[in-house]
Parts: structure tokens; sequence; C-alpha cells
């Protein structure tokens, strides 16, 4: 298992975990946790940020793997290495070649290392960061070097007549130049100390940081003797560079001249006289316009330097609201679903009302995905074709300035970054190499262009993508609109699901039933791992974070239209019994009549299809019935959450007195194996953080548990 | 015209071969923008092993610029200077600054002193590049401040202040000794001269010494 996720579950070799193998609920045993280069950085292909708490990766040996599905010996992944120092160009040959070779088995069209998604994100990463060492030292470097120019210039201003002296007394101008110099080397010397301290720690910390986030097997962080030589002498290349200036102008200084006091700087009539503006302006504001006039460079140069300080804060700003926005634009108006699941293989569309019934589902959506090779002329690139519902809200495509674009019923919608790299504009025909199925070949035209924010996509209506595979209707997967408290109910139900490949929640779903199903902020947890516990001993204390009239009342809204929908739900169970029973009756009595020659076959046939119909019909008003019961409940667990929680007496000594809290307490006997969450912070119900890490062998039964109050 | 004071307590005769410093016809012109100043013009000048010259002169009048050219610390607008058969007029940057260090010591309008360097340090400064020093305690001593030797200037009195310079310029021997208007920085109401005891015992051992002070009543003009 990949560590990421090893870590962000709380797993460890040992461990057991259920999976969905070829549509069947399997359950595999951790025996070692691993990194790979293909999951340095380990992301899902249509994510923005890594959620290591429900995507990971896990291996297996093929040979149990290709048992489980039936397939020995097949593989659908391969990896290849090229010869090293094989030309660029070879690539591309050997991706043709293999692209080729591949084909009749269905290979969806090879991509090199530069397209691999980690291997993108890392070295993006890290070309990102060779920027940042050479602009921001850049940057920092200027404006020192400029101080010391500055400082350096003031004091020989202030020093010229010891510099007089010295001079007089035989001192050489290099001597004196020399001596200025010194003293930026003496302020590179102090810093060099200073900065290569806190860089080698920094360094470290970084390092890391870095080595955590992305997993990388070794956390050593090198700096050796040539980086720091090296990091001094441009330091101090900068700092003689700033003091050069100053140092000449004291060599420079005539000994004579420098023994009377500075003369009065020479001023001529500026600008604004010549303009005849000099009344307009105050005796002081004079001042400022001809001291600035007088030395414009160095205006300048000031001038300069804090507009890289300011480049510095709005670049810094840039990049965080940039991200803020695309997050905002991405999550608000493109993609507002809060749930996307993929079915294994693509489904009937009628699947997508079964998903409808799953549990806190207020909505769902369905979208095809047809991985496709976009050719216009000599260019192509490699896409997943996307089938979106029309008129769907889930799923949006939009425009720069925010407005929805509706996908057009025939054609094609692209990205505009995409459509660049393809040198297209609507109106024009491309050519689709469907890489699937029957492996289409379709020319399509381009009906419009989307700017949206991340990633290269291609959108069709999900009908027209039907058509251009012709196939009925057909869906690979599902956007879903999900009540929030019912979230990881449905999360539990989905994963189970054989049909269901793939889910991902959005964190903002997530951080929504966090904000509704909070209990309260979890006390910092005083036990260690290895505390023994004894039965019913309190483990932790929850403070229940505050619940607002209007979410009460919203607790109290959404009971009440659960209670109303379980009501109707048990209607629709006993309607069906009902009439289910009255079949069975039914189907009874024309076996027997038909048994004595009094019903022809077909109609006791007829009769036995109308008990299976309500069959089917029972089926599945349990099923909804059941919902409607779990949504109830959640609901009356929420308002619970609000109203009766175990009051008591704060038992922190000396702490603020809270008024009330919730306890924690052991169910068993046991020892403390592990503390996932120690420190003080927000938890919700069924976050395993922290109720699974205490007690043993009870991972399982806690964590599936109905919500704990 | 110039009119030179006499040193009294020379005790070398003006007849002896060659002036160590001769001066003829120097004029220094300042283009201050449009006018020009003319600080000195055809100066003539001699001095001899031994003397001791005092230039008497207002405010203004161009002793602090002859006693620059004179030094070496500036170069005249036309003229000649000569130190034994060296000429000074034509000498670069370098040979004047060598021409300093081994032959010449000032004592300046100012005290000049180095703030971050104590009595002591101010005068090793100078006898650091010098080629026969005196010890540096023992010129301060010389001019009376053998008890202060490790004190900054901060520490010392405006007296005491003044007489480091002395000191520091006694200590390297020089060849020459120029002082410009030594006793204060300012002339006293009378513009009697009040010779700091340092300076008048230093200035008897074999050195030329050239000396300026202003008097309020004009002794001297130049033409
Ligand atoms: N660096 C300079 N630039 C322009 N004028 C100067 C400069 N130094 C001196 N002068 C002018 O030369 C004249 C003589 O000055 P100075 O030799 O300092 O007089 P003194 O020392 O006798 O008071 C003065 O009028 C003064 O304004
Ligand atoms: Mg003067």
């Amino acid at each position: 298992m990949s560590e990421a996720f090893a870590q962000a579950n709380g797993l460890d070799p040992g461990d057991t975990l259920g999976a969905v193998i070829n549509g069947r609920w399997q359950r595999l045993r951790i025996v070692g946790i691993a990194l790979s280069p293909e999951y340095v950085y380990e992301i899902r292909g249509t994510d923005l940020f890594p959620d290591n708490k429900r995507f990971g990766v896990l291996w297996m040996s093929r040979d149990a793997l290709g048992a489980a599905f039936d397939m020995e010996g097949a593989f659908n992944d391969v990896s290849l290495s090229l010869a090293p120092g094989a030309p660029d160009a070879m690539e591309a040959e050997v991706i043709a070649r293999l692209d080729r070779l591949l084909e009749p088995y269905g290979g969806l069209s090879a991509y090199g290392r530069r397209e691999q998604i980690s291997h993108r994100f890392l070295s993006d990463e890290i070309a990102q960061n060779r920027v940042f060492g050479i602009v921001l030292p850049s940057i920092f470097l200027g404006v020192a070097a400029f101080l010391i120019h500055i400082v350096l210039s003031r004091l020989v201003g202030t020093q010229r007549e010891q510099i007089a002296v010295l001079k007089a007394f035989g001192y050489g101008n290099l001597a004196i130049g020399g001596h200025y110099v010194r003293f930026a080397v003496v302020a590179v010397l102090a810093g060099a100390a200073v900065g290569t301290g806190i860089g080698l720690w920094w360094g470290r910390v970084v390092g890391e940081l870095y080595a955590q986030f992305y997993r990388f097997p070794v956390r050593r962080f090198d700096a050796g003797p040539g980086a720091v030589l090296l990091a001094v002498l441009v330091s101090a290349g900068a700092a003689v560079l700033g003091a050069l200036g100053a140092a000449r102008r004291a060599s420079a200084l005539p000994p004579a001249e420098a023994m009377q006091p500075e003369p009065p700087a020479s001023f001529r009539p500026g600008l604004i006289e010549r303009l005849g503006l000099t009344r307009f302006f105050s005796l002081t504001s004079r001042i400022i316009v001809r001291d600035l006039e007088r030395r414009p460079y160095k205006a300048l140069v000031s001038t300069m330097g804090i507009a890289l300080a300011v480049v510095i804060l709005v670049v810094g700003h840039y990049f965080e609201d940039a991200v803020r926005h695309i997050a905002e634009v991405q999550f608000r108006n493109v993609q507002r679903d809060d749930v996307t699941i993929v079915f294994n293989d693509p489904r009937p569309a009628r699947a997508v009302y079964e998903v409808a019934y799953l549990p806190g589902v207020l909505r769902s959506e369905p979208f095809r995905t047809v991985p496709a090779r976009l050719r216009h002329e000599h260019r192509t690139r490699r896409i997943a074709l996307f089938g979106l519902a029309p008129e769907g809200e889930l799923r949006r495509l939009v425009g720069q300035d925010l407005r929805t674009i509706e996908v057009p019923s025939d054609g094609m919608v692209l990205t505009t970054r995409l459509a660049e790299i393809l040198g297209v504009a609507p109106g024009d025909r491309l050519t689709v190499e469907v890489l699937e199925g029957k492996r289409p070949v379709r020319a399509v035209t381009v009906a419009g262009l989307v700017d949206e924010l991340v990633g290269l996509s291609a959108y069709m209506d999900v009908r027209a993508l039907n058509r251009l595979m012709s196939e009925g209707g057909t869906v690979s997967g599902s956007f879903l609109l999900v009540d929030p408290p019912v979230a990881p109910h449905l999360y539990s139900v989905l994963k189970r699901l054989p049909a269901v490949g793939g889910v991902s929640f959005r964190k903002a779903a997530l951080a929504g039933f966090e904000e509704t199903l909070a209990t309260g902020r979890l006390s910092r947890i005083e036990l260690h791992e290895g505390d023994p516990v004894g039965r019913g001993m309190v483990l932790a204390r929850l403070t229940p974070v505050p619940i607002d009239a209007r979410t009460l009342a919203q607790d109290r809204a959404r009971l009440d239209a659960a209670q109303a929908e379980k009501r109707a739900a048990d209607a629709r169970v006993e309607r069906a019994r009902a009439a289910l029973e009255q079949a069975q009756r039914e189907h009874q009595r024309a076996d027997e009549l038909s048994s004595r020659g009094l019903k022809s076959p077909q109609e006791r046939e007829q009769t036995e299809l109308v008990e299976a119909t309500y069959a089917k019909e029972l089926e599945a008003a349990v099923f909804a019935a059941q919902a409607a019961a779990f949504q109830v409940d959640a609901a009356r667990a929420a308002l619970l959450a609000a109203g009766s929680v175990t009051q008591g007496a704060d038992a922190a000594p000396g702490g603020p007195a809270r008024s009330t809290f919730i306890t924690v307490q052991s169910p068993i006997r046991g020892r403390v194996l592990r503390v996932l969450q120690e420190s003080e912070r927000v938890v919700t119900t069924a976050l395993p953080s922290w109720s699974s890490a205490i007690l043993p062998c009870s991972r399982s039964s806690w964590t599936s548990s109905p919500p704990m109050r | 015209m110039v009119f030179f004071g006499e040193g009294t307590e020379s005790g070398a005769s003006g007849t002896e071969a060659g002036a160590v410093l001769r001066a003829r016809g120097l004029t220094k012109v300042y283009h201050m923008g449009s006018v020009d100043v003319h600080a000195l013009r055809s100066v003539n000048l001699e001095l001899y092993r031994g003397e001791f010259v005092v230039l008497l002169g207002p405010s203004g009048s161009g002793k602090s610029t002859l006693l620059n050219i004179l030094g070496g610390l500036d170069v005249p607008t036309s003229g000649t200077v000569y130190f034994f058969d060296h000429d000074l007029t034509t000498a670069d940057d370098r040979e004047l600054t060598r021409f300093r260090r081994e032959h010449m010591g000032f004592v300046f309008q100012f005290y000049n002193l180095i703030p971050s360097l104590t009595a002591r340090e101010n005068v090793a400064l100078v006898t650091e590049i010098s080629d026969h020093p005196l010890d540096p305690d023992d010129s301060l001593r010389l001019v009376g401040l053998g008890e202060r030797l490790d004190h900054f200037p901060s520490q010392l009195s405006g007296g005491e202040q003044q007489r480091v310079p002395i000191a520091r310029a006694i200590s390297k021997r020089p060849d020459v000794l120029l002082c410009d208007e030594p006793a204060s920085p300012s002339p006293p109401p009378g513009g009697s001269c009040r010779f700091p005891n340092g300076l008048s015992r230093a200035s008897t051992r074999s050195t030329s010494g050239g000396d300026c002070t202003s008097r309020r009543d004009g002794g001297m003009r130049f033409s």
C-alpha cells in the first residue's frame, strides 16, 4: 500500500481492508508500505490537490490480481524505459510504434514521461523552485547592494575630513577605497555566518517538508561546502558591487577639498520652475522636488528598490489569490458536484436512477467519458472526451465572464487552450479517434470554446457522444449532489458498490459535513501509546461547538422532512407488499388451475411475471424505506448533538470553566495502540482519527457504528 | 607682495644652500560658476631648513590654500613648487601621496581626529606608515597627554583634543611641519598668537616650520 494512503488512514502492515475487485467485495491484508516513482505525488488524474485519505495505490502480485479477474497473465498497464541517452525524437517513435502494437488489444495510447502526472507535478515544482531560488535572492541581493551603497556613501560623506587627514599623511587612494570595501566585506562575513546557519536549518526543514509531502524515500538535506561557498561569494560580489561606488568616491576625494566642510549641493532651476508652477508648491514640497531632480539616478534606483519590494508582495499575493480564484471558479462554477462516481465500465443510462436512490443523494447527473485522440491537420492531442447531460447543473461549461455556456446538442466544445494547441476555431472540423470499444473515427465540428482555468478538456452533449460511439444511452459515471449529514454514510455505501470503480468526494462537501456534524472540539488527549485503559474509562473529552438557532431550525426541518419521507416510503412498502401477496395468490391459483387444465400455460406465465415484477418493486421500496430511515437517524443525530449532550463540569485543572462536554469512554479493557489526534481540533463523528485509534482490535466496529454522540 | 613673519627660534641661517620649499608665481583660481575666485595670485616664497615662519592674514586671504599647495595636498592653477629639486606641480597623485608620507606633517585648522580610535591609536595611524617615527606615547607626552593615551576623542577636553593632532604631526618627524591655525579653530579676539608648548618645542628639531594664523586687523595682505 502506498505510504501516504496508509498514513492518512492509519493503516499498518497486518491490517486488513475491504476492496471491490472485479465487482466482488474482498478483504485484503496489508503486507507492506511502499513508494513508487509513478506516484511520488499521489494524486488522481482529475484532482487539483492530493486526497490521501481517499486515493491511494495498492500493489498486488499480478498472479493474484489476474486470478481475481479471471485473466491470468494479462496486463493493462505497461511502463517502458528507453535506452540511456536516447534522443527525444526516439520517444515519439517508440510511442507511435507501441500504440500501433497495442491498438488491437485496446491500448489507450502511450504517453511520455513528461505527461505523467506525478512527474509533471514534481518537475513543475522543481522548476518553480529553481526560478524562485534565482529570482528572490537576486532581488534581495540587489536591495542589499543598494543599501550598502547608500550606507557607505553616507559614511564617506560624514568621514570626508578624516579621509582627508589620512590622505594628507600619506595614505594612498587604494588603501582608503579598500577600507570602505572592507566595511562591506565585514557585513558579508557576518551575514554569511548567520545566513549559512539559518539557511542550513531552513533547508533541512523545507527538505523534510518536501520529503513528507512528496513521500521521497530519502529525507536528507545536503548543502556541500561548494554551495555555501558559492552563496557567500555571490553575496560578497553583490556587496562589493554596492560598496564600489562609495569606495571610488572616497579614493577620488581631493584631500585639500575634503579638508573643508562639504560645500552646499548645487541646485539649478528645475522642471517646476521651467513650467512656471513654482507658486503651486509649498516651500517644503519644493525641497522634495528639487532634491529628487538633483539626483535623478538615485531617485530612480530608490524607486526601483521599493518597486521590487512591492513586486514581491504583489506576486506573493497574486499567487495566493490566483490559486484561490481558480479553486473558487472550479468548484463554484464548473465542478459543482459533491461527489463524482465512476463506474467500472460504461453502464446503461438507467444506472443513474439507481444511483439517485442511494442515501443522501439529492441529485444525480450522468456523464460519459471516452478516451480519444483529437486530430487537426498535423496536430494531435490525447484527451478524455466528456459527454455532459444537457441542462446539467452539477458540471457546467463556463465562459471567461463566468457565464454558463450550454452544451450544444451537436458538435464539440473545447477549452481555449486545447483549441490553441490543435489550431482550431469554432466552425472547424476535427477528427476524433476514439480509443475505446470499436474505436470509431469521426469528424466533429467545433461548436464553441470555453475558458476553463484548469486542464485541457473537450465536451459534448452526452447524447451526441453516445451517437458518435454508436451506442445506446450509456454513461461512465455520475455527478452527485449530496445531503451533507449523510455524506459519510453515502461514502461507505459507495465504497461497497461493486459497479462503482472510483469515488471522489469534494473536500468542500466533506468540510461541509464536518461543519454540520462537528460535535465539538477535541481536547488534548493525555493518553500515550501503550497506556492501559479500563472499561468505562474516559478517553477523550469533546467540547461541543455551539450550534446556532438557524442550524437548529434547519436540523429540525430536515428531521421533519425525513420523517415524512420515511412515512411515505413505509406506505409504499406496505402497498408493494400487499400487491405482491395478491400476485402470489393469483400465481398460486393459476398454478392450480393450469395443473387442472383450466388455464392456459400462457396465462399462468403471465401471473408469474406479475409476481416477479411486484417482488422487484417491493425490494426497491424496502431499499428506499431503509434510506429514508437512515435519513431520519442522521437528522435526529444532528438534532441530538445540539440538545442533549452530557452535562458536566470541566475537569481541566485551572482551565477556563466550560459549561458542557461530551466524554468518550472506552467500551473495553485494553491498551492504547496509537493516538492519532493528540492535540486539540474540531472532530466530527465517524472520523476515525480519534475514535479508532485508541482501542485495540476495534477499528472496524467503531468506524462503522452509527454516529455516536 | 607677500609678507612673512620671520621665525625667531630658527637656529639655521637663510643662507644655507637651497631652500626646502620654493614657490614661484603660485596662482590658484577657483571657478565658482561664472565668477573666478583668485585665492592666490603670483605668490613667491622660500622656506629654509630650521626656519620657523608665521603667515598672517585675514580670513579668506588664501592662507589655507597656500599651505595645501606647499604640502602637496593641492595643485596650483599656475606657478611651480619645488621640494628641494623635486617639482611638485608636475607630480602625479601617487607621487604626491608618497611625498606627503615621507616628508610632510600637518596640523589642520580642525582637529580631524578619528573618533573610533584612542589618542594613541590616532597617532599610531600616522607613525605606522612613517620611516623613522617617534614613539606615539612619547609624542603624546611631549604635548602633555601622557595621562590620556587610551582616551577616545570624545573623552578628551577641547584643549586636549587640540593637542592630539600636534602629537600626530610631530610623531612622524616630518621634514616640514605645516600648521594651519593650530592655536584655535577661530582666532581669539585681539588676534595674538598662542602656540601650544608642544609645538614650540617640537619645531626646534631642525625642521622647517610654516605656520599661519589670522589677525583681525589684517597684518598682511596679498596684492
Ligand atoms: N574649494 C574651494 N572652492 C572655491 N573657492 C575656494 C575653495 N577653497 C577656498 N576658496 C576660496 O579661496 C579664498 C581663500 O580661502 P582660504 O585659503 O581658505 O582662506 P584662509 O585660509 O586664509 O581663510 C576664499 O575666498 C575662499 O572662498
Ligand atoms: Mg584657512
